[in-house]
């Protein structure tokens, strides 16, 4: 049985941290912390139940790859809201923001290695890279995050609804958005 | 809930909010939206507040109309 590595990596990044807590290798979250974990606990919870809704109301049948959009969009999706809501606002676009960005580069690099269509798969990546340092300065950059995403809706979905680039879809979608909204948000 | 945390921190010899919150064992994030009254905290921790400004819970936190 073959599982892919990437799959294991973003898993176990999922869970590293809740565990380190259980034993306490980590300091655990306060109560404002806590509570902020039960609710991108329960969006995640409503994200799994009507992704299910949808699929059984379109009668789609989902094989292999498909079903890592139930295991792979709840832990980006939970993550990206806890991030978002517990921490100020320069650490939320650097954490989000090199996540993704290095994430896009990599996936590139790896895919076509250093070649020149390796260099520009990895543009997104870059892109997003930069915007992020500057849009911590800078707020109105954050449409451009927005901008992003919509780029990133067509040219997924411009030929129909694939689970695959779904799948792909939603985990650069969430921290797009996040990406968007913080940086257009006034200090605290 | 109107709340005199930042005025108590100054009193206490300028405490940085990074350091009340170690004293009171939360993050500095928190006492961030605690000060600005975006959270209300709980009734431990209001008091573990309370004991790290030298005060009681009372002068630290008052309900508003409407709470």
């Amino acid at each position: 049985m073959h599982v892919n590595p990437w799959f294991i990596l973003i898993t176990i990044g999922g869970f590293i941290f809740p565990l380190m807590r259980v034993l306490g290798l980590l300091k655990d979250l306060d109560e404002r912390e806590l509570i902020i974990d039960q609710i991108s606990g329960n969006f995640t919870l409503f994200f799994i139940v009507f992704s299910a809704m949808f699929c059984i109301i379109l009668n789609l049948e989902l094989k292999g790859d498909a079903l890592l959009l139930f295991i792979l969009a709840p832990l980006i999706i939970k993550s990206t809201i806890f991030i978002s809501l517990t921490y100020p606002k320069d650490l939320i676009i650097s954490y989000l923001g090199r996540i993704t960005g290095s994430l896009l580069i990599l996936f590139a690099l790896l895919s076509h290695g250093f070649s020149t269509e390796g260099l520009i798969e990895s543009i997104p990546g870059i892109i997003i890279l930069i915007l992020s340092e500057f849009s911590k300065r800078f707020r109105f950059l954050g449409i451009i995050f927005f901008i992003l995403f919509l780029l990133l809706f067509y040219f997924f979905f411009r030929n129909g609804v694939k689970l695959g680039l779904l799948i792909t879809f939603i985990i650069l979608s969430a921290p797009l958005i996040s990406l968007g909204v913080i940086s257009l948000k006034g200090e605290e | 809930m109107k709340n005199r945390i930042r005025e108590y921190r100054i009193k206490n010899g300028d405490i940085t909010q990074e350091e009340l919150a170690k004293r009171v064992g939360v993050s500095r994030q928190t006492i961030i939206y605690i000060e600005n009254g975006k959270f209300n905290p709980s009734v431990k921790l209001a008091l573990k507040l309370a004991k790290a400004l030298n005060c009681k819970v009372e002068d630290l936190f008052e309900l508003e109309e409407g709470d």
